[in-house]
């Protein structure tokens, strides 16, 4: 079965950086891509298709990041999804925060595409 | 003669005389009385004889008589035998006892008839007892020869009994006349000495009157010169000059007066003298108040005029008749009122004269008054210090009327202030909107970092990511495409430049990242964390990622060359990396050939200390402290043709953040030699750190070097006295004692001799603080003169402690067989540049900032207050060396 990777973020630019260094996933292995533009529409994909991986933007209209990680993470059938946090923040505090609420990463930006690579693999084991 | 002599004399007199009377008259009753008791006595002896010698014949009597009776019974032998001898030998006794009385011839004190007679009696008595005696010896022969019935015999012991009766008739008379010449001589003692007591008493009772009188004479002669001086010196005192005092005579009395009267002679002339000058003066007075030019009213306290001037007459025109002295101010006043002369009193004069008394007697404010002929007049009161009252009046038309002038300008001018001050009011509000204003931007300013924070790093991601997937499609995808060389050549060149893009974009977010950094730390808005960090760890930790910057550096080597075992510090690991990292890329930046070598060890100081030394091309003296500025960066000469590199903001972090943690950070350099970069830290456990003893009697000054020497990361203990600085010492072995001189108790000489003396102590350094300027020689190792400046204090207690990388150069005054100097590299490590007193000034004028080491003897011959005036050194006494004590250098580090 095909892994799902999930992208959330409202700058479209990220999303589409984010989308094109994925990709290579895409075609190396069973991958699929998801993209949602705010939280409400990524927890709403979270719910209905359980992805594997979620990059999750924090300052996002309509719903933050920690709010979608906390919602996601409470939810006993959604505790397996990997959600790395990725922000321009990069205060300790927030740091801490974001973990506390059970992701399993904190990237902050700008961030390296072969980084983004390297954990999407890790974290999918592959 | 003086009087008091004379009272002297008197007195003397009186009581030789008084004496004189009662010595004779006690002398004589003591004559009379000794020759009395004579008398009685020999009455008395006579008497007792007498007596005896009757007892005697008595006895005799017995004898003979009894001789008579016991014949028969004994026989005239046996009777004879017996009696005989008894007989002569009774008689013989009162015999003797006559011949004593006439012996004695003690009777020429008696009176002549007295002595005559009893001479007399005792003839006839040594008569009546020889005959006595024979008669006895015949009756005794008759008794033998006729027996006693013989009429011869019986008329013998007739003659015999006969001469007996006489001898103790005359005995007897003897006795009678004794005691009547006894009781006369009582008789006539009582007499002669009741006479002498009153002869006694009436001379003295005279000599008494004498001097009774003699008092008086004087006293009356006294008295009568007291009253006189007296009465004559009150009438001086109530003002009769004329009085003299009267007294002729040529005692103290005399002479008093004498004095009295020129005194009085004096005083009268100073009288005249004064009165003269008043009047002088007086007359001088009143001339130059008359020729004053402002009109001069002088009233006494009971308002009365006492003097008015010619100008006051001149102002008051047409009151000249009641401007003379005596006239009260309620008349000048209604007088001038009701003449019309001011017009503020025409129509009013009552109220004005009333208002001119107030103001008189309340000493009103200066008024002007407009006066009936144009003019006007100001008019001012004082009060003098005796109560009277001075009124001085000026003519001020002139004044007046340029008033009226300015009054116009100041009028504009007034209008002018006005505007300008509407526009300041104006400007104040605007200063204060933009004060206002500044404070939003303040806060604007934090908001806008906070989101730079986003709103920057979102399109650095997408311009850094995206660069990144098209070099990498470009590489894989593109390059295998371009078959022709100048395809190649231009798909290169892409490639190079998609790389620019991405190492720019990193830059840019470094500076992004320390800009952020930086500010938060300056706002106080970072989160400092305190946790025991383990440097060891961040060094091997800093040196492992480094290490991937030497790559383009083939010829320099990274090293761990010394790395102690160090206490904990208390800081944040993450932020210790950041400035590790930062200290070791510069390092490396700057480092072409050679080496960057790491050192962490525990100082001298007991701080735990970093070292990043490079052999790289150094710093530049002047930028050695500016290199910690934000922005700056060393060596940009040319800032068109040299790229700066690094954001300029990763030293001014790390000062930031190692202040933060109590620690220091500072450069070291030599021009194109290389670099140190030194960090030092406070271990987490205070004991580690060197100890130093702070002796001081004032608390103030113990407080203020406990906190420098804290701040400098030592322990520190403090004591008030010497005793105490000496059981601290013992107790605590303090690596250095900072010693005040004067101390109650024992003081700071004997603590330091004391400390001297005890072998395990001798070797702790002493620094001398004290404000006795002659205190070298207390025997401490160096000597502050307080008022202590901080950087001195602190890099004495550096130097004594042997901290062998003191910050600051050292320059030592005299050369190596300079007194004292042998001490020197033990006390300040390998930095010591020795001179001369001209050198020493050369370097300072070049601009030198150390420490200057003078050794005592040579601190004579310098300018020493202008040397420790200067605020970029620090000047350290360095006192002789006794010759019996060895020089200490053992105290380095």
């Amino acid at each position: 079965m095909a892994k799902k990777i999930l992208i959330v973020d409202d700058e479209v630019h990220i999303k589409m950086l984010l989308e094109q260094t994925l990709e290579e996933l895409e075609d190396e292995y069973d991958v699929e891509l998801f993209t949602a533009s705010d939280g409400e529409e990524g927890l709403a994909f979270i719910r209905g298709e359980h992805p594997d991986l979620v990059f999750l933007d924090i300052m996002m209209p309509k719903m933050n990041g920690y709010e979608v990680c906390r919602i996601v993470m409470e939810d006993e059938g959604l505790r397996d999804v990997k959600i790395i946090l990725l922000t321009a923040k990069g205060q300790e505090v927030d740091r801490k925060q974001g973990l506390e609420l059970g992701a399993k990463m904190y990237m902050t930006k700008p961030f390296d595409p072969d980084e983004i690579l390297k954990v999407s693999k890790d974290m999918l084991g592959l | 003669m003086g009087v008091v002599r004379k009272f002297a004399a008197a007195l003397g007199s009186m009581l030789v005389l008084i004496l004189l009377v009662a010595a004779v008259g006690i002398a004589s009753l003591f004559v009379l009385e000794k020759k009395a008791g004579d008398i009685v006595a020999d009455s008395m002896r006579l008497q007792r004889l007498a007596l005896e010698m009757d007892s005697r014949l008595q006895l005799a009597r017995q004898a003979e008589r009894d001789f008579r009776q016991r014949i028969n019974d004994l026989g005239l032998a046996g009777a004879r035998r017996v009696y005989v001898p008894e007989f002569s030998q009774r008689l013989g006794e009162a015999g003797r006892n006559a011949a004593w009385l006439r012996d004695m011839g003690r009777f020429g004190n008696a009176p002549g008839d007295f002595a005559a007679d009893t001479a007399a009696r005792l003839e006839e008595l040594s008569a009546s007892i020889e005959r006595y005696g024979s008669l006895f010896t015949r009756v005794v022969d008759l008794a033998g020869t006729v027996g006693v019935e013989n009429q011869a015999f019986i008329r013998a012991h007739g003659e015999m009994e006969g001469e007996y009766l006489r001898l103790t008739s005359l005995v007897r008379q003897m006795a009678t006349a004794a005691t009547d010449r006894a009781r006369d001589a009582h008789q006539e003692i009582a007499r002669s000495s009741g006479l002498a007591r009153s002869m006694l008493i009436a001379s003295v009772l005279l000599a008494l009157m004498l001097a009774a009188s003699i008092i008086s004479v004087i006293h009356r002669t006294v008295a009568r010169s007291v009253v006189l001086l007296s009465s004559t010196a009150t009438e001086l005192s109530l003002g009769n000059l004329e009085a003299r005092a009267m007294v002729d005579s040529d005692d103290e009395f005399g002479r008093l007066a004498d004095s009295i009267n020129g005194m009085a002679h004096r005083i009268t002339a100073l009288v005249n003298d004064l009165e003269g000058r008043a009047a002088m003066a007086s007359d001088r007075l009143v001339e130059a108040i008359d020729a004053i030019s402002e009109g001069f009213l002088l009233y006494d306290h009971r308002e009365r005029l006492i003097i008015a001037n010619t100008m006051a007459k001149e102002l008051f025109r047409g009151a000249e008749r009641v401007l003379r002295p005596g006239a009260t101010v309620e008349e000048v006043c209604r007088h001038v009122a009701e003449s019309g002369l001011f017009l503020n009193a025409m129509g009013r004069e009552e109220a004005w004269v009333r208002e001119r008394l107030e103001r008189h007697r309340t000493l009103g404010p200066p008024v002007d008054e407009p006066l009936s002929d144009g003019r006007w007049a100001l008019i001012k009161t004082y009060r003098s210090g005796r109560g009277e009252t001075v009124v001085v009046v000026t003519d001020i038309t002139e004044r007046k009327r340029a008033a009226d002038v300015l009054a116009t300008r100041n009028s504009n001018l007034e209008d002018l202030v006005r505007e300008r001050t509407k526009v300041l009011v104006e400007k104040a509000m605007e200063l204060r909107e933009a004060n206002t204003r500044l404070m939003e931007l303040d806060e604007l300013k934090s908001a806008f970092l906070s989101s730079v924070s986003h709103e920057l790093r979102t399109p650095l991601t997408s311009l850094l990511g995206f660069s990144k997937i098209i070099r990498r499609d470009f590489t894989k995808v593109f390059m295998p495409l371009a078959d022709t060389g100048e395809a190649r050549r231009l798909g290169e060149r892409i490639q190079s430049n998609l790389e620019i893009i991405g190492s720019e974009g990193e830059r840019l977010t470094r500076l992004i990242n320390d800009v952020l950094d930086l500010s938060r730390i300056e706002s106080g808005r970072e989160d400092w964390r305190f946790t025991e960090v383990n440097l060891a760890g961040c060094v091997n930790r800093a040196v492992g990622a480094a290490s991937g910057l030497l790559a383009p550096k083939s010829q320099v080597r990274l090293t761990i060359r010394r790395m102690d075992p160090v206490p904990l510090v208390h800081a944040d690991q993450d932020r210790i990396h950041q400035v590790l990292m930062n200290l070791l890329s510069n390092a490396i930046k700057f480092t072409e050939f050679g080496e960057v070598a790491v050192d962490l060890y525990l100082d001298g100081q007991g701080m735990v200390r970093l070292r990043v030394e490079d052999t790289g091309r150094g710093i530049r003296r002047r930028d050695i402290e500016q290199i910690f500025d934000k922005f700056h960066q060393a060596h940009r000469g040319d800032t068109l043709t040299e790229k700066p590199s690094g954001t300029g903001l990763g030293l001014a972090i790390s000062r930031q953040i190692i202040e933060h943690y109590q620690g220091r950070i500072w450069a070291e350099s030599r021009l194109g030699r290389g670099t140190i970069m030194n960090v030092t830290l406070p271990p987490a456990d205070p004991s580690d750190r060197p100890l130093v003893l702070v002796v001081d009697d004032d608390p103030a000054t113990r407080d203020y070097l406990s906190m420098l020497l804290k701040r400098e990361g030592y322990g520190v203990h403090a004591a008030c006295d010497g005793e105490q600085a000496l059981v601290l010492a013992a107790r605590r072995r303090p690596a250095l004692i900072s010693m005040d001189i004067l101390m109650p108790g024992m003081g700071g000489r004997e603590a330091i001799r004391a400390l001297r003396r005890d072998g395990r102590l001798a070797d702790i350094p002493i620094l001398v603080v004290s404000v006795m300027d002659a205190c070298h020689d207390a025997g401490g190792d160096a000597t502050l003169i307080k008022p202590v400046n901080a950087d001195a204090f602190i890099g004495a207690v550096h130097a004594l402690i042997g901290d062998s990388a003191a910050p600051r150069p050292v320059l030592a005054l005299g050369g190596a067989a300079g007194p004292g100097t042998c001490r020197l590299p033990g006390l300040c490590g390998e930095s010591v540049t020795r001179c001369s007193v001209d050198e020493l000034w050369a370097m300072l004028g070049d601009g030198f900032e150390g420490t200057v080491v003078v050794p005592e003897a040579m601190a004579d011959s310098l300018d020493l207050p202008r040397l420790c005036g200067m605020g970029s050194v620090q000047v350290l006494l360095l006192p002789d060396t006794p010759a019996d004590t060895p020089a200490k250098g053992t105290h380095s580090g």
